[in-house]
């Protein structure tokens, strides 16, 4: 049985936590403008867009779980009163990943919402010693393979989320 | 869910969240006084004279509050930047990372052990020119090196409107001239400890 976390949020709540996230996350796109590090961080985000596109395509989008797109609201919330850009922006990464209908490809994609975020820059740097400019699409593009891969699984099972 | 709840929680849910993230920033700080009008202008056998900062770099900061200071000390002549990130915190970054942007390369990063906590000493390489640089971050009663404490610090106090103390500065520290082995002990136990003013320590804690 559903729990009521876990049951579709209605569709105005949704759009509403869309709406606050993209405001809130204005910053973004000045970043993307204007950060050397950040040159390749819009076409990551298209590539990293494919699953939901696909899901779009397949008219098999969902409006998230409320549980879902509450922590994503409360999240961004938190972010945006602490004017911490990377939790904005992981908060927006939430409620896009929300849509894909099964959690763990929501996981999937979410965690690899990284590779659109100026922060990636930092981390690629500092810690893994790679350049940014190429690996944000190869991570973005690693995570449209496993869920696909991971859809491509479960194509003939029921959603038991 | 009960229908009753979603019509009642959800609102509520998405009015306070969007209450809290849009107008949060907005409630004035509690006031205290800000860190960069404690570094000093002199101390013992120091001598100080402020220097500008570049047109550039005043643009980066957009808005943030830095000054440059050089110090004659007898560990050597240095030239200390310190940036407050209060009204703009995106203006400090990693030093380690940000540069990089500038043609450098990182050679290596060691701790230097100051009077009060640690800062990082970075060896930058770009071409066959050398630098030293020690990067720390100073909340007044102590220093540390670490971007994500930074981070965490600075968005605590932002979520307590200054409750959890002052805006931490970040501070950079270079030997003036072009030494081949500058005084880091001489400056790290002469220097850093007299360049801010700090409060009295409270014997009772």
């Amino acid at each position: 049985m559903k729990s009521a976390a876990r049951a579709a949020a209605p569709m105005w709540f949704s759009a509403g936590v869309g709406i606050f996230l993209i405001l809130i996350n204005r910053p973004l796109l000045a970043a993307w403008l204007q950060d050397p590090s950040c040159q390749t961080a819009p076409l990551a985000f298209l590539v990293w867009l494919f699953p939901v596109a696909g899901e779009l395509l397949r008219k098999r989008l969902t409006t998230g779980g409320i549980a879902w797109m509450s922590t994503a609201l409360l999240i961004g919330a938190a972010g945006s009163a602490g004017e911490l850009q990377v939790i904005k922006q992981a908060a927006l990464g939430m409620w896009i990943s929300g849509f894909l209908l099964r959690m763990p490809a929501r996981w999937i994609q979410w965690s690899f919402a990284v590779s659109w975020m100026p922060a990636w820059g930092w981390i690629s740097h500092r810690f893994l010693h790679i350049e940014p400019s190429w690996s944000r699409p190869v991570l973005a593009l690693a995570g449209l393979v496993l869920v696909a891969v991971y859809h491509r699984s479960k194509t003939n099972q029921p959603v038991t989320e | 869910m009960n229908p009753r709840v979603g019509q009642l929680f959800l609102p509520a849910l998405l009015a306070f969240a969007v209450i809290v993230g849009l107008f949060w920033q907005h409630i004035p700080m509690v006031p205290t006084p800000p860190l960069i009008e404690q570094i000093s202008r002199g101390g013992w056998r120091i001598e100080c004279r402020d220097e500008s900062l570049a047109e550039d770099e005043l643009a980066r900061l957009s808005g943030a509050r830095a000054i440059r200071r050089l110090y004659a000390h007898d560990s050597g002549r240095w030239v200390l930047t310190a940036i407050d990130g209060s009204a703009n915190r995106s203006s400090v970054h990693d030093p380690a990372y940000c540069f990089l942007g500038g043609g450098w390369k990182l050679v290596s990063t060691e701790p230097l052990i100051l009077e009060n906590g640690e800062a990082s000493l970075l060896t930058l390489q770009k071409g066959s020119e050398t630098r030293q640089l020690a990067v720390w971050f100073d909340d007044g009663r102590r220093a540390f090196s670490s971007p994500l404490e930074y981070w965490l610090k600075t968005t605590l106090r932002r979520l307590s409107k200054g409750i959890s103390g002052p805006e931490p500065l970040q501070m950079v520290l270079y030997a003036d001239t072009a030494v081949s082995s500058p005084d880091w002990p001489g400056a790290a136990y002469g220097l850093v400890p007299q360049l801010l003013t700090r409060p009295p320590l409270d014997p009772t804690k």
